[in-house]
């Protein structure tokens, strides 16, 4: 079997991942937004005689990069390690595409054209010429919709029989044609290597020495990087006369109502709220049944386990099913069922490209605050995970805005706190199970993420004032149109990789932890456990903030994941040595009303879980992206500060 | 007549004459097509004035209004 590489290159948006997703049958997440994909990913798949290995790299407008993510792109296609570029275009946009798709052919001739989503243009009555197009740039051409499976095994069969021909090569504007014919004299290498030479001050010292260096720094300064594009732009242009035709080009009615919805002076905060709502409300009203059925049919298996390990000593048995079994299927039950449901949920709106729309409504807001509408892109990824929209702060164009929707994520409830949220909120706040009950639910927690989004533009504005004076932020942004996700596949998808992704992690993390917390309430020194030690060690500090010993202590223990806030706060308050096994919300209530916990109390947990130090594994990431311990620092710091005072500010006012 | 971008009314259709931003935002605004000679359309506000869609070929974009000041259209 012949191997061969390949990698996909490409706008932002323009369904680069569903095309490697459907070839590898991987799962990397899509969305309609620009930014989605922020690092490459490869797979590989076999196509009859040729296993293709193949890079899905982030979407860029072009090899002439300006940040950080479009550098991957760039220095991949420049390094010609693949056999193949695939550009993948969009139909209904074909221009834009294009500038990108000559930059690729001035490196290299073995490109094959990808024209996607052709069934968006025909619904919007955007005729393409496909002939014509054909034609005029000479290479193999596919025209295709993933998302309904059309062209694909055309593209696969383009890809095994492709032939490198010699392809016409592009004719620059005068003066970067001058550059090119006196480079061209002393270096035999294709137009758009010696191009980039010009705009990439670091592949340059990669390739020359400084003597070489000096005797075309006069271009550097003669040509600019504007330049080049509008060279390519003019090219394509002409190429593309008569390709296109848009006359009777007609908006979507969908896309119509929904930017009128969505920007109408009455109806847009209506709109964002509900958004937010609904999920919140779909979330709470249909977990609460698999949670407590998960719950019992987990306890009841209990005794069945601990006759099952019975022949090993007490020692062993009692930590790993106490210990272990219990913190583990307490996590589990609570967890799974809002997970199952939010993240299938939130998928949807992404992929439909409701995302965007949130951006540009919150954009004057965060520009006040000295950022962009594009944090709120970072926020949502953070609801799902604190790491991940750390991670997603990579889209925001420039460091202060990036550094400050980095700072500010962890004021966005991730999936480990909010089903616990969610159950405190469920014990103390409302007390009927019915529908009308799960309705009152949704609306305190949508009230405590308003008090985490309002925190994030009180903290975002400080921090630009102190931090971050001079620089100024920016904010342009493609809105695409609204695309019906495929719903099932996107359900699927959702389930399997991000929430049996973060299931998988609660798992590894709780059953150790499970463990240690066993011990921690076992080993006694001096006639009080470990965990009474520390509980007590932190009690005048905690009795200061209104709360106790214990429920700080569970927060430190849910550093390395806060899926186990609740499990450990139980062992705290029980004092048995084990966790007690409860098989209801009730029950639970009791356990904490027993240990005077009362409304207060709940809410001062609500906002110590919405504010305190981020997870080990999130401190990780910021660590990696900022590449700043004084970033990771603050990091750490800010969220706690504000969490402590708020619970010393309401301790002060309501005793 | 020549009038600024931001002054556009709603659905209302110019010919782009002219951008003066730096450099950054030029470059962004190019990748979306913006460029002399392109017909833009005003597509939607938002409700606070600011940023504001609009279309140049198939594509739709955000711009704020400070920014959509230094385009110049003709109408």
């Amino acid at each position: 079997m012949k191997e061969r590489k390949a990698c996909f290159v490409g706008n932002p948006n323009v369904g680069k991942s569903s095309l490697f997703n459907c070839l590898t049958h991987r799962s990397e997440h899509t969305g309609n937004w620009t930014g989605k994909t922020v690092a490459s990913s490869s797979g590989e798949f076999v196509y009859k005689d040729t296993l293709w290995k193949v890079v899905d790299l982030p979407g860029t407008y072009s090899l002439h990069y300006e940040s950080e993510e479009e550098k991957v792109a760039s220095r991949y296609v420049l390094e010609r390690d693949y056999d193949l570029a695939i550009v993948v275009a969009d139909a209904s946009n074909l221009e834009k595409s294009m500038t990108l798709l000559f930059e690729v052919l001035d490196i290299t001739n073995r490109v094959i054209l990808c024209v996607n989503l052709i069934d968006e243009a025909r619904k919007m009555k955007i005729s393409i010429h496909e002939e014509l197009l054909k034609q005029r740039i000479d290479i193999p051409v596919v025209f295709m919709s993933v998302k309904n499976g059309v062209g694909v095994v055309e593209l696969c069969e383009e890809m095994n029989h492709f032939q490198e021909n010699e392809v016409p090569k592009i004719v620059h504007d005068s003066k970067i044609k001058h550059y090119l014919e006196w480079m061209q004299k002393k270096y035999s290498e294709s137009q758009g290597v010696l191009l980039h030479y010009l705009t990439d001050e670091d592949f340059c010292v990669e390739c020359f020495s400084s003597k070489d260096l000096s005797s075309f720094r006069f271009y550097k300064h003669y040509i600019t990087r504007y330049e080049i594009i509008s060279s390519y732009y003019h090219y394509v242009s002409n190429l593309l006369q008569g390709v296109i035709d848009r006359k009777n080009m007609k908006e979507k009615k969908e896309d119509f109502l929904l930017n009128k919805l969505f920007t109408n002076r009455f109806t847009w905060f209506f709109m964002l709220v509900l958004l937010l709502f609904v999920i919140l409300w779909l979330t709470i009203f249909f977990s609460n049944i698999p949670s407590n059925f998960l719950m019992n049919f987990f306890s009841s298996l209990e005794p069945f386990l601990y006759q099952f390990l019975s022949f090993l000593p007490d020692t062993i048995v009692d930590p790993l099913v106490f210990g272990g079994y219990r913190t583990l299927y307490s996590v589990v039950s609570v967890m799974t069922p809002p997970m199952l449901i939010f993240f299938p949920l939130f998928s949807l709106l992404e992929d439909y490209g409701v995302l965007p729309r949130v951006a540009f409504l919150l954009d004057k807001p965060f520009s006040r605050c000295g950022s962009c509408g594009k944090q709120s892109l970072t926020m949502c990824m953070g609801l799902g995970c604190n790491a991940v929209g750390v991670t997603g702060a990579r889209i925001m164009e420039n460091k202060k805005m990036r550094i400050l929707s980095i700072l500010t994520n962890v004021f966005m409830p991730c999936n480990g706190r909010f089903p616990a949220m969610i159950v405190m909120i469920e014990m103390f706040f409302v007390s009927d199970r019915s529908l009308v009950g799960s309705i009152y639910a949704a609306v305190i927690l949508c009230g405590i993420i308003m008090l985490g989004i309002f925190i994030t533009f009180l903290v975002t504005k400080l921090l630009n004032h102190f931090l971050f004076k001079e620089e100024k932020a920016m904010f342009i942004m493609e809105l695409p149109t609204f695309r019906k996700p495929k719903i099932l596949t996107t359900i699927v998808h959702a389930i399997k990789d991000k929430a049996i992704d973060v299931l998988k992690r609660a798992v590894m993390i709780s059953f150790p932890a499970g463990l240690i917390l066993f011990f921690a309430a076992n080993i006694f020194v001096s006639g009080t456990s470990i965990f009474g030690w520390l509980v007590s060690f932190l009690n005048p500090f905690g009795q200061l903030l209104g709360v106790d010993g214990v429920i700080l202590l569970s927060f430190l223990f849910g550093l390395p994941a806060n899926e186990i806030v609740i499990p450990v706060m139980l062992l705290g308050y029980l004092n048995s040595g084990s966790l007690v096994s409860y098989d209801s919300v009730d029950a639970l209530k009791n356990i904490l009303v027993l240990q005077g916990w009362d409304i207060l109390v709940a809410l001062k947990f609500l906002i110590l879980s919405l504010c305190h130090f981020p997870c080990a594994t999130t401190l990780m990431t910021i660590k990696k992206e900022t590449n700043s311990s004084f970033y990771t620092i603050l990091a750490f710091l800010i969220p706690t500060v504000i969490g402590f005072g708020l619970c010393f500010i309401i301790t002060l006012i309501f005793g | 007549m020549l009038k600024k971008c931001s002054n556009l009314k709603l659905l209302e259709k110019a010919i782009i004459k002219n951008v003066e931003l730096e450099e950054k935002k030029k470059f962004k605004l190019f990748h979306l097509g913006v460029l002399p000679g392109k017909e833009i359309l005003c597509k939607f506000k938002s409700p606070f004035g600011s940023p504001i869609a609009y279309q140049v070929d198939g594509c739709v974009f955000a711009l704020r209004r400070d920014d959509a000041q230094n385009i110049e259209v003709e109408v």
